[in-house]
C-alpha cells in the first residue's frame, strides 16, 4: 500500500505543480512528504507558500497544505485535509481561506473563511451571542464563521481559487494560463465525479440507463449509497 | 520539473517540532490553546501549518 500511496501522492503533487506553474509566474516546487514512506503524505510548496504578484509587485502568498492517504479500499487516493489560503505580505495573516476537513463534525466539511469585518454582520452576531453563546462564540471575528461550499465531493478546487485570483483580484499570470486552469479543473471534476458515482452507484446506473446505456449490476460489492457523504454539511 | 518526494524520519519530525515551538517560545499545549482562542500573527499562522503537518505525519 505505501508504494501505491507514494506514487499516487507524487502524481497528485505533480498536478498541483502543473496548475500553479501554468497560471502564476515563477517556478514553484511542490513536495510530497511522508514519514518513512508510510501510510500518509502531505503535499505543499517546498517553501511553504507561493508568491502572488500584481504588475510585478509582491503582495500576497498562496499557502497550500494537503493531507493524503488511501481510502478504505486501498485503491483510491483520499484527501483528509486541504488548506488553501491567501496571506497578505503586510502582516502575513490570511485574507481568505478555503479549507476541507474530512473529519469535521460541527462546522461544514468544506468551507470558506473570510478575514474581513462588517459592522452590521458583527451586530447580528453580537445579538446572537447574547442568546446562544454556544453557537456564536466569537461575534467580533467574522473569520470564525465557516461558509459551506459543497461538502466532500462538490467543493471548489485549487483552479477555482487561482481563477478567482486572476479574474477578480487581477494578479499576474503566465501567458496561456486559461489552459492550465481548464485542464486542472477538468481533472479535479473527473476525479470528484468518479468518487460521487462510488458514493451512490444506483443513482449513477439509473442516469446511464435513462441515457440508453446498458448497466448491469455487479455480482458482488456494495450498492448501498454512502448516506453520510451525501448528507453531510 | 518533477515534484520532490521528501522522506522524513520520526526523529527529524520531532526535531522540527521542537524548533518551531522554540521559535514561538511556548509549549505545544500553549500554542494549541492560543490557536483555538486568539487571533494569530503571521508567524503563528505559519507555525500552525508546520505543527499540523508534523502531527499528521507522526500519526497523532
Amino acid at each position: 500500500m505505501p508504494d501505491s500511496l507514494g506514487r499516487r501522492s507524487a502524481e497528485f503533487a505533480s498536478e498541483v505543480q502543473a496548475s500553479l506553474n501554468g497560471v502564476l509566474p515563477g517556478d514553484v516546487s511542490i513536495v510530497a512528504v511522508s514519514m518513512d514512506a508510510g501510510d500518509r503524505y502531505s503535499v505543499r510548496p517546498s517553501s511553504g507558500s507561493v508568491p502572488i504578484h500584481v504588475d510585478g509587485e509582491y503582495l500576497a502568498d498562496l499557502r497550500l497544505l494537503m493531507f493524503l492517504s488511501l481510502d478504505h479500499t486501498g485503491r483510491y487516493l483520499k484527501t483528509l485535509r486541504s488548506d488553501l489560503a491567501i496571506h497578505s505580505v503586510l502582516d502575513r495573516t490570511p485574507l481568505l481561506r478555503l479549507e476541507f476537513r474530512s473529519d469535521m463534525h460541527t462546522a461544514p466539511i468544506a468551507h470558506w473563511q473570510i478575514h474581513a469585518e462588517r459592522g452590521a454582520f458583527s451586530h447580528l452576531l453580537a445579538r446572537a451571542h447574547a442568546h446562544r453563546p454556544e453557537l456564536v462564540a466569537r461575534p467580533h471575528d467574522l473569520s470564525s464563521l465557516h461558509l459551506p461550499v459543497g461538502g466532500k465531493r462538490f467543493r471548489p478546487c485549487l483552479e477555482d481559487l487561482l481563477e478567482f485570483l486572476v479574474v477578480e483580484c487581477g494578479v499576474d499570470t503566465r501567458e496561456g494560463w486559461q489552459a492550465a486552469i481548464h485542464q486542472g479543473r477538468a481533472s479535479w471534476r473527473r476525479r470528484q465525479l468518479a468518487s460521487a458515482v462510488r458514493d451512490i452507484p444506483e443513482e449513477a446506473a439509473r442516469s446511464l440507463r435513462e441515457a440508453g446505456w446498458e448497466v448491469p449490476p455487479p455480482d458482488s460489492g456494495s450498492r448501498q449509497a454512502r448516506q453520510q457523504t451525501l448528507s453531510a454539511w | 520539473m518533477s515534484p520532490i518526494i521528501v522522506t522524513e524520519t520520526r526523529e527529524s519530525l520531532l526535531n522540527r517540532r521542537a524548533a518551531v515551538l522554540a521559535r514561538l517560545g511556548m509549549t505545544a499545549e500553549e500554542f494549541a490553546h492560543l490557536a483555538a482562542t486568539k487571533t494569530l500573527t503571521g508567524a503563528e499562522w505559519e507555525a500552525r501549518d508546520e505543527l499540523d503537518e508534523i502531527a499528521f505525519l507522526l500519526g497523532e
